[in-house]
């Protein structure tokens, strides 16, 4: 199964991650990061989570294999 | 440095769009030398933010570095901080640098960006703008002051730090030559929003008339609009707008057109010699070219770039443009490509209240999408614009309590 993980010591909410997969990334009001809203990625979902991974500025994303 | 040009790849350029190039590299299998050349000291780094949440906040960050140092050494991509390029020899597969080097190099990937379209007083000072590290530190000063600022320019960027200052308490007015902000991309009904977002916030608006110049008064500035009035000015920042930074490639022989002008793969006329980012001018789907200044664009684009190179594969690039800007705590997304003379069509939502999606289409035919609020449905349309798809097909999936 695949996820993905936000490093809190590096995001900075900057919320590009949202705009580019909505339904996997969010960012509370308040929250000072983004937070990953579906546990196990779907083959549908990689794609673009592999784009905002490329497309985070703080580099704060990373994809887990399990 | 490799010693030889044998396999090299040099990349000319070290923010988003060369440093993805080299990454795309590595991803697509390349293990040759990868040099990259980056004209600023400080590696690359953060740039939307600057104008984003960097200048309204009041504490002094940085912008973030783009790699680590240690990801840079884990993929093996050397970078030269403060070797800008000078110059390009084609024949002898040459690039010259600030300090007289001629690194040799079996590609060439063209990533140097753009510079700020300079807007010069009479007395021939350039005005203060916002496209570098160090003119953020220019721009909070004068945020900082507490001295009202006048904005030359109602773009992206002209609109952001307008919005920005605002949330400082900063007195601003943005002089455009455009009647609303961004019409041509978002359309005429988000753009009066846009407008009246700014004046329910005391922005100043000047729109539909452009400068004629700008003349130093002492301490302060006298802005000549075009239709003849002359705003006194405290302090003056310019955001009108970027040129590519091609002069280094002046008479090299690669074909340059507002841009260095590629084919869908990422190719210049000159065997060998690519470019990626701002900088790349790529055909259109309406049979043009055009520049895309976006972040994501200089990061897939560059990527695609490197894996072409790392594959020996001419794969055009077709990903959806998309742009966001923040003002006010609104995020506006706009996907693809607004063109003259569309229709705006809201598919979902309310305008006025700030949480809309808008289709932007002509002839049933979907060219783009402006979105606020309402992320949810910017994949689905991303998948539309990728497929092609009609006015129709968004209509038919829109939810649009």
């Amino acid at each position: 199964m695949t996820s993905v993980t936000v490093d809190p010591g590096r995001c900075t909410a900057y919320g590009i991650c949202v705009g580019i997969h909505p339904d996997v990334f969010s960012i509370p009001a308040g929250s000072p990061v983004a937070v990953v809203t579906r546990d196990v990625l779907t083959d549908d979902d990689l794609e673009d989570v592999q784009e905002a991974i490329r497309a985070c500025p703080a580099q704060a994303l990373t994809l887990v294999e399990d | 440095m490799s010693s030889s040009g044998d396999n090299t790849v040099v990349i000319v350029g070290a923010s988003a769009a060369g440093l993805s190039a080299a990454d795309g590299l590595r991803e697509g299998g390349f293990t040759g030398p990868v040099v990259v050349l980056d004209a600023e000291a400080e590696p690359g780094y953060d740039r939307p933010m600057l104008s984003k949440g960097l200048l309204a906040a009041k504490e002094t960050t940085a912008p973030a570095s783009l790699r680590t140092r240690e990801q840079l050494a884990e993929k093996n991509i050397e970078i030269l901080g403060g070797h800008g390029a000078v110059g390009l020899d084609i024949d002898r597969r040459l690039v010259v640098t600030n300090w007289g080097e001629a690194i040799p190099w079996h590609r060439l990937i063209v990533a140097t960006g753009v510079t700020a379209r300079p807007v010069v007083t009479t007395s021939g000072m350039a005005l203060p703008t916002l496209r570098t590290r160090a003119d953020l530190d220019t721009a909070r000063a004068i945020a900082t002051s507490g001295k009202p600022v006048t904005l030359i320019g109602s773009g992206f960027i002209g609109l952001e730090v307008a919005a920005a200052l605002r949330s400082r308490g900063v007195q601003v007015t943005v002089v455009g030559r455009c009647a609303l902000p961004l019409v041509s991309s978002v359309g005429t009904e988000v753009a009066l929003w846009l407008r009246d977002l700014h004046l329910a916030h005391g922005t100043r608006l000047e729109l539909g008339t452009g400068i004629s110049r700008v003349s130093e008064t002492g301490a302060r500035y006298a802005v000549r609009l075009a239709d003849g009035r002359e705003l006194h000015a405290e302090t003056v920042l310019a955001g009108v707008g970027s040129d590519p930074a091609t002069d280094w490639l002046l008479g090299s022989g690669v074909d340059l057109d507002g841009g260095v002008v590629t084919d869908s793969a990422g190719r210049t006329n000159v065997p060998g010699v690519w470019a990626a980012g701002d900088v790349a001018s790529v055909p259109d789907p309406c049979g043009g070219h055009l520049r895309f200044e976006h972040w994501t664009h200089a990061i897939e684009q560059g990527r695609h770039v490197g894996l072409n190179i790392a594959r020996g594969t001419t794969d055009p690039y077709t990903a959806v443009p998309y742009v966001w800007t923040e003002q006010y705590g609104h995020t506006l997304h706009l996907l693809g490509e607004r063109q003259p003379g569309d229709t705006d069509v809201v598919i979902e939502g309310d305008v006025a209240a700030g949480e809309f999606v808008v289709a932007h289409a002509s002839g049933g035919e979907l060219h783009g999408a402006t979105l606020c609020g309402r992320i949810r449905a910017l994949r689905t349309f991303k998948k539309l614009l990728r497929a092609g798809a009609t006015l129709d097909d968004a209509l038919a999936i829109a939810t649009p309590a």
